[in-house]
């Protein structure tokens, strides 16, 4: 082979080389913040559905728990059956000014670091109650709207995670 | 030389491989599973089925109660379906459209088809077809059985038909779920359609008065149309103040006084909602009295035994048909009625066909009566859409059973199906 000139089968192999490592790279890149949003979204809705869950079916722990003595926040008093005792105490922890316990809630909610906001209307969107724990105001990145009854009407849950 | 080639085959090999494995995401199509708008609208439609449950809102819905003047009954029918409107289109977002499908409570209007006379047509319109809340309306059409409408819900076929003439028209009805009711006495072997289809062992026999009895209340079919002969109303006609009823084998008088109505034998006057004994034959209770000129009054009957559905009946009974499986009624070794639902008519549990069989017996005895109107209401396949929408092929739907509505302890079951979205 004389000096300076290169066969085919180089030529060809690079131009594959160059052009998967290209494709490669465009995959990576397509591919992973996409997921990563969507992995993070989806903690973020079943931390969202987990809080849901147990608002809505939980009767909580101790079972007449409230604002001093709670372990786990419930509202129910049977599943989708909302008692208003406990959505005043529900309430009270909520508008504390105890950082404490408003830790306690986040912990009992399974939530570490999250910030969360839960609101309970009528359908004909008057509002029962509003929790926003310690007056944050978060951005209602998740969603999860849930129906329950409460004094024989029907409310709506709704729980924002971010 | 030989090394060099076989190099280059590995070569060709492992290049093969890892273009394969790095194109590999383009040969397949990755849905996306993260659809939390689809898990809400689920959430929100299993939510609203079991809250209304809680609420005991479909008592109120599904059961349109009688109205002290009669003649408003449909508006309030209206206005017990917006609420249950109301109540789901604020549940859903704004662009989704839905529907109820309702299985096991019987609607508020059946449509029924019947091969009788113009007396036949009367004395259902009469005896049977009185209101009985849920179903307020019953509209009975003349029919031959050469030209069934596929319009209504049922028939009641009347008489010694050799049914098997029929059989390409009968089967094409039953596909649609639609009922059949028999009402006819048995003296010779029938036609094998007839037989096939109300589930009927001919065997000769003669007649004689006979106390009947349901037929295995433990077995799901006769409980269920036990269930209805306990909750369905008898109307007695109390023009003038007064009326009979028959049970059993005998007569009883009935006065209506004020709010109050005395029947002969019982324990006590009894106004609405209050129950009277007759010992030994039946508990008797008032629904209402004619609101309008007391002409009439609904009561329900029951067994005075601890079980109520175990009521015992009295009648001339042409023993000519062998109890069987599908016996419902019997007295001794022979069947008295029979019901079935055909399930390999359908493929789906909601559009199952059902079919019932009554001896042709004394039209005078009310509890006899009640049985058939019992039958009529069950055979009817209980199963309807509350809005009548179009349901398109791309929906979702969640499902609810539920106990009863008011204390019936029937069973039923509410599919919601969202749309749309």
């Amino acid at each position: 082979m004389m000096k300076g000139q290169v066969n085919i089968h180089f030529i060809i192999s690079t131009v594959l080389f160059v052009s998967l490592s290209i494709y490669l790279v465009y995959l990576i890149i397509d591919f992973y913040p996409t997921h990563s949003k969507n992995i993070k979204s989806d903690i973020l809705y079943s931390k969202a559905y987990s809080i849901s869950e147990l608002l809505i079916k939980d009767k909580g722990y101790p079972e007449n728990w409230n604002e001093n003595n709670f372990e786990r926040i419930g509202l129910a008093s049977e599943p989708y059956s909302l008692n208003s005792t406990k959505i005043i105490e529900f309430e009270k922890i909520c508008n504390s000014t105890n950082l404490t316990k408003i830790q306690k809630l986040r912990d009992s909610f399974g939530l570490g670091n999250y910030n969360f906001v839960v609101e309970i209307n009528y359908l004909n969107d008057t509002n029962v109650m509003k929790c926003e724990p310690a007056g944050r105001k978060i951005g209602k990145e998740v969603e999860v709207k849930r129906i329950a009854t409460l004094n024989k009407n029907f409310v709506e849950v709704i729980v924002y995670v971010n | 030389m030989l090394t060099k080639g076989f190099i280059r085959v590995i070569e060709v090999i492992i290049f093969s491989f890892i273009l394969f494995v790095l194109l590999m995401p383009t040969f397949f199509h990755y849905s996306d599973i993260n659809d939390w708008s689809k898990v809400n609208s689920l959430l929100l439609c299993n939510d609203l089925l079991y809250s209304i449950e809680r609420n005991g809102t479909l008592n109120d819905v599904l059961i349109t109660d009688p109205f002290t003047d009669g003649e408003h009954l449909m508006e309030e029918h209206e206005k017990d379906i917006g609420l249950l409107y109301n109540i789901t289109e604020k549940v859903f977002p704004v662009f989704v459209d839905f529907e109820y499908e309702i299985k096991n409570v019987a609607p508020y209007n059946i449509s029924i088809g019947c091969n009788c006379t113009p007396d036949q047509i009367a004395w259902l319109n009469n005896s049977i077809l009185t209101p009985s809340y849920p179903t307020i309306e019953f509209n009975l059409l003349r029919v031959s059985l050469n030209n069934l409408s596929s319009t209504c819900d049922l028939f009641i076929i009347f008489g010694d038909e050799n049914l098997s003439l029929y059989k390409s028209n009968i089967t094409s009805l039953l596909k649609k779920g639609k009922g059949f009711v028999l009402i006819r006495n048995f003296s010779s072997e029938p036609d094998s359609f007839t037989k096939e289809l109300f589930g009927i062992n001919y065997s000769p026999g003669l007649s004689s008065e006979e106390d009947l009895t349901f037929n295995n209340l433990s077995n799901k079919r006769t409980a269920g149309i036990a269930k209805r002969f306990i909750n369905n109303l008898i109307r007695i006609n109390t023009t003038g103040g007064t009326g009979k009823l028959h049970l059993k084998n005998k007569t009883y008088d009935v006065n209506i006084s004020g709010n109050f109505v005395n029947i002969t034998n019982c324990s006590k006057t009894i106004s609405e909602g209050e129950t009277c004994t007759i010992s030994g034959v039946a508990n008797i209770t008032l629904y209402q009295i004619d609101p309008l000129s007391k002409d009439w009054i609904d009561i329900k009957i029951a067994s005075y035994n601890t079980n109520k559905r175990n009521y015992i009946f009295r009648d001339n009974f042409p023993k000519t048909v062998e109890k069987n499986n599908y016996t419902i009624l019997s007295s001794g070794t022979n069947s008295g009625a029979n019901a079935r639902v055909l399930k390999n008519y359908s493929n789906s549990y909601e559009n199952e066909p059902r079919v019932f069989w009554i001896y042709d017996y004394d039209k005078n005895k009310d509890d006899l009566n009640l049985l058939l109107k019992a039958g009529i209401i069950w055979a009817s396949g209980e199963h309807y859409f509350i809005f009548n929408k179009k349901i398109p092929e791309k929906r979702d739907y969640c499902m609810h059973f539920y106990s009863g509505l008011r204390g019936n302890n029937i069973p039923f079951i509410v599919k919601l199906y969202f749309f749309g979205y």
